[in-house]
């Protein structure tokens, strides 16, 4: 390989200046910057008959080569060299000095530190210049000892000149190319930053970049840098007005310092004192024409910067601008995305969305509208955000005339931009909105009195509804460019979608108000459980409690006690059976008997009817709503129906048994009569008489029977009670007045207090209690002496009443207190005076009524005469029924 | 021709003094106490008219172990749908209940079966006599 090419002597003038031309078209064809350049090596190691080559370009910050070249030989050596020391070898001494050089034979050279390969002798070496400053060098060489010439020398000197700006550039282009794809979509800025200072630094060498940015009040800081020092570049703030930056924003372009530190404008010495820092580039980066930061990259080199690196760090600064830009965008929809599921209200996240549009797009003022798309009309007032010039209640005195300019604009349909050179006034819908001024109207228009120069007036719309319409107002002249209508138009999107999301959750909230208000209205336990994770696990929770479950279990409802609370508070160990069965029965389980707890302790019988609200991604369950039913007065109410069905059955065999021996009386009285009339042919007025008085009586009492018992029965049966509120004392009057005859036949005044009377409305079912007083009064008749009062007397214990119905008579002994209220249970005691007619159900209903009404009967009997012989014989008790009911008995 | 009743009750005295009043009128009686005699009398004659309780012991016969209350029932179910052996009466013999019973129920389990009166113990002596002599007079009334 080594001596392929021979050295050709022809080699005219003319020849070289061919090949030279040639070499150089080359660089323009090659795509990989390495492998033109090694065709360049290898063509220029013909040119002057070399074996091998190299190219080295100087890194100035460094002070070694980098990059570097290689044909034929490795360089990884080369960049051991350290230029302007001991060890810059020959190439770096070269670099020093400027002069091409011949090397006859390196080994014999005191500069030589041994970075070619070992066979090689002799060495042409030039330096490539730009701008007088050496930025590398080419270097040619043999296994030949003293080969290479003058003219050599000469002729790689033309090459160099033509060579070491290409290359130079190419190395740029390079970078160039890779530009396109450096900035990822990310929303983290420092990675951006990051991004700018590598690339800056790959091309520029450079050791030290500052990145500065714009804040709300216009004045520059810091966001990130490079080889600075620290603790300087936390404080550092700069106006717009002052500094460099201030040349940048007025020229509208990059500005070029030569000598730092000698610049009276430079207005950062601290950064850069003890540096060897010369140079600074300070690039800006634009939106919308605006200055919103700059890139500082400042250099040690002597040149300064290449013509191509100062593009090719203009077209970072722009790549930059648009990756900040969108960073910004996300990270400013992500807040505002978070405040809607933190349920911060409709205004507040628009409110969100004006100050990001100032933020982000650097606008001043922003003024943003709701549209109403069913209402088909924008909806005030704005929310702006910035500083108004006039603040003149503009925010709350704002009226659409169904003509005005943002009505026009959002008819029109299309997002509005009004750039630097044209006037927003002489704008078709502007012209055709001052047409029409209403009442109370400013005749200047808000961009006059806010001096806006540009404008931009963004539809905010989502796939299928225009939800509001942004206007971003520029008080300096703006000019959009392509990409920075896109950023705008995603604000806008972005802006849209936060919106009606806000719209949707503030209707759900309210959905979940006006649900929760409803259940809150619901007399049955209704109860919603969630299930959340935290850091130490999940647990089951009461999401909601309406207020029945609240009274029924014990708890404040007005402090929702409940709510919040470990399920395990109600649901106690049924929590895990209660799951199990709604999996097991895919989502919904009706009846389900269970207990809870009660604030106290005890357990409550309920039945619950469940169903699964909501799932997880993994098919877990997290939320569920139930319905319970208090078992407590169904159990009573079962326990009651037997009762009643036994009763029933009781009383059908009571009264068969009571029929057939009346019929038996009536059917042989009538055969009597019958054989009589035949017998003695007479049909005798008495025998008539008799017989009819007979049968009548029997019906009579079949009657009696019937309208007593049964229509008790009956009623029972309906099972239901009628709470309904009146005064109490009109229907222990109305029962005393029936019996009224009764008790007259026995000497007996029923006597009802004025304390009755004014008892105060209770809540009772007046047919029931009619039942009860109308026994209570039968008994006290019948167990009362003759000629003594039955004594009606009432008391009100605040939150429940008391109606006592004494009688002087037989008394109750008491052990058989219990006796007397069960089933068929009669008091023992007997009159031998006279037989006393009784069922043994009177009290057994009564007590049953009451205690429907969460009420009770109490009965006590206290001997009143002295004598002590009637006492045991049980003639002298006051034997009094107490009826204690509740005021309400559904608050009890 | 004389007509033939048959009374179905166990407590013959509540039916025993309509039997001579019935007989002045040409009526002959018979009187089952339970199921059994019912279903010996009812294969013995032909009888013009069935006066049955609803409640009586079943008997054999209509099964041991049917509730007494039921008996009533079982037994006009089975005359009206021919199912006793031998029967000399005709299926669609007239029926009154006479009862001590209340059960509406059994009431009208029994009057689905079709029966002509009801009457609840206890009745007027001269209501049921006058009735049955009636029923008995005007040739068949059929049941409605």
């Amino acid at each position: 390989m080594k001596n392929q090419i021979r050295r050709s002597k022809m080699q005219t003038e003319r020849e070289q200046k061919i090949l030279i031309e040639e070499i150089i078209r080359e660089t323009q064809s090659f795509a990989s910057l390495k492998k033109m350049i090694n065709s360049v090596l290898q063509k220029s190691a013909a040119l002057v008959g070399g074996d091998k080559g190299y190219i080295v370009f100087v890194d100035f910050e460094e002070m070694r080569f980098r990059p570097v070249f290689g044909y034929l030989r490795k360089v990884n050596t080369l960049k051991k060299l350290s230029i302007g020391s001991e060890d810059e070898g020959i190439t770096g001494n070269v670099v020093r000095y400027g002069e091409a050089e011949i090397i006859d034979n390196v080994h014999t050279d005191a500069r030589y530190r041994g970075m070619s390969d070992s066979k090689t002798n002799s060495k042409v070496l030039v330096p490539l210049k730009y701008q007088n400053q050496v930025i590398g060098v080419l270097g040619i060489e043999s296994e030949k000892e003293a080969y290479f010439k003058e003219e050599d020398k000469r002729i790689l000197a033309v090459l160099a000149n033509q060579l070491a700006l290409i290359l130079h550039k190419k190395i740029i282009d390079q970078a160039f190319r890779k530009l396109g794809y450096s900035f990822r979509t990310t929303y983290d800025l420092n990675e951006i930053y990051d991004t700018v200072i590598r690339c800056a630094k790959e091309v520029t060498r450079t050791n030290a970049i500052a990145i500065w940015e714009k804040d709300i009040d216009r004045n520059f800081t810091i966001r990130a840098c490079l080889g600075l020092e620290e603790s300087q570049t936390q404080n550092i703030k700069i106006h717009s007005d002052r500094g460099i930056i201030s040349h940048v924003i007025a020229k509208g372009d990059f500005v070029l310092v030569e000598d730092v530190k000698e610049n009276k404008t430079y207005a950062y010495l601290e950064l850069i004192a003890n540096t060897q820092l010369k140079w600074l580039l300070c690039v800006p980066m634009f939106f919308g024409g605006e200055v919103f930061g700059v890139i500082d990259i400042y250099s040690r080199r002597p040149y300064g910067f290449l013509e191509q690196e100062i593009d090719y760090l203009k077209a970072l600064a722009s790549q930059a601008s648009v990756a900040l830009q969108n960073a910004r965008l996300i990270n400013h929809f992500n807040r505002i995305g978070q405040s809607i599921t933190s349920s911060q209200g409709i205004k507040k996240i628009l409110e969100h969305i004006a100050q990001s549009a100032l933020e982000v797009l650097y606008a001043e003022p922003v003024i943003l509208f709701q549209y109403d798309q069913a209402a088909n009309r924008l909806v005030p007032p704005p929310i702006y955000a910035g500083k108004l010039i006039e603040e003149s209640g503009y925010v709350e005195t704002f009226e659409f005339s169904g003509h005005s300019f943002a009505e026009l604009i959002v008819r029109h349909g299309e997002s509005l931009y009004i750039e630097q050179n044209q006037d927003i006034d002489q704008h078709p819908l502007m012209v055709e909105a001052r047409k029409y001024i209403i009442n109370g109207m400013s005749e200047r228009r808000f961009n006059e009195r806010e001096k806006t120069k540009s404008m931009a007036a963004l539809i905010l719309r989502t796939e299928d509804e225009v939800v509001g319409l942004m206007f971003l107002n520029y008080r300096r002249p703006q000019k959009f460019s392509q990409i920075e209508k896109k950023i705008m138009e995603t604000f806008a999107s972005q802006a849209a979608i936060a919106i009606k999301n806000s719209r949707l959750i503030e209707q759900l909230r309210n959905n979940e108000e006006t649900l929760k208000s409803i259940f809150d209205g619901i007399p049955d336990p209704i109860i919603v459980t969630e299930n959340k994770t935290d850091k130490t696990g999940s647990t089951w929770r009461i999401g909601y409690a309406n207020r029945e479950v609240h009274k029924m279990f014990g708890y404040d409802f007005s402090t929702k006690e409940l709510v919040g609370k470990n399920a395990r508070k109600l649901f106690g160990n049924q929590l895990d059976r209660l799951r199990k069965a709604l999996r097991e029965a895919k989502g919904k389980i009706s009846n389900f008997e269970t207990s809870f707890l009660h604030k106290t302790g005890y357990l409550i019988p309920i039945s619950l009817s469940t169903s699964i609200l909501e799932k997880d991604e993994t098919g877990k369950i997290i939320k569920t709503i139930g319905i319970a039913k208090d078992l407590t007065s169904t159990k009573e109410l079962e326990k009651s129906k037997i009762t009643i069905e036994k009763l029933r059955r009781t009383l059908a065999d009571v009264s068969h048994e009571f029929r057939s021996p009346l019929h038996i009386i009536i059917s042989q009285l009538g055969g009597l009569k019958y054989h009589l009339d035949k017998k003695y042919s007479t049909d005798d007025p008495i025998v008539k008489k008799v017989a009819k008085i007979i049968e009548e009586e029997a019906f009579r009492a079949v009657s009696q029977m019937n309208s007593t018992l049964f229509s008790t029965v009956e009623s029972l049966e309906a099972m239901g009670v009628n709470f309904q509120e009146d005064v109490i004392g009109n229907t222990v009057v109305l029962c005393a007045d029936r019996f009224f005859e009764k008790a007259k036949k026995r000497g007996i005044t029923i006597i009802v207090f004025d304390s009755v009377k004014r008892l105060p409305p209770i809540f009772y079912d007046k047919t029931q209690i009619e039942q009860v007083f109308t026994n209570l009064f039968d008994n006290a008749i019948k167990y009362s002496h003759f000629n003594q009062d039955i004594d009606v007397v009432g008391k009100d214990n605040g939150s429940t009443i008391e109606i006592s119905i004494m009688d002087r008579g037989l008394g109750i002994p008491k052990d058989q207190y219990e006796r007397i209220f069960q089933a068929f249970g009669r008091s023992e005691v007997l009159d031998t005076k006279r037989f006393i007619p009784g069922t043994g159900l009177g009290l057994t209903i009564a007590k049953d009524i009451v205690k429907r009404h969460k009420g009770e009967i109490i009965v006590e009997s206290i001997p009143f005469v002295k004598d002590p012989i009637k006492i045991k014989h049980y003639e002298g008790y006051e034997t009094t029924f107490i009826v204690r009911l509740p005021k309400n008995p559904m608050e009890v | 021709m004389a007509k033939h009743i048959l009374f179905v009750d166990d407590e013959d005295w509540s039916v025993t003094p309509y039997f001579e009043k019935l007989r002045d009128h040409n009526v002959e009686v018979d009187l089952a106490l339970d199921g059994d005699e019912a279903y010996d009398l009812l294969q013995k004659n032909t009888y013009d008219l069935v006066v049955l309780d609803i409640m009586f012991p079943p008997g054999e016969k209509i099964g041991r172990d049917v509730e007494p209350r039921r008996a009533g029932a079982i037994l006009l179910y089975r005359i009206r749908q021919n199912e006793i052996p031998d029967i000399k009466t005709a299926p669609d013999v007239p029926v009154v209940v006479l009862t001590a019973v209340t059960d509406q129920k059994l009431y009208d389990d029994v009057r689905r079966l079709e029966v002509n009166e009801v009457f609840q113990k206890p009745a007027r002596f001269n209501e049921v006599t006058d009735k049955l002599l009636a029923l008995i007079k005007n040739g068949m009334a059929k049941p409605k």
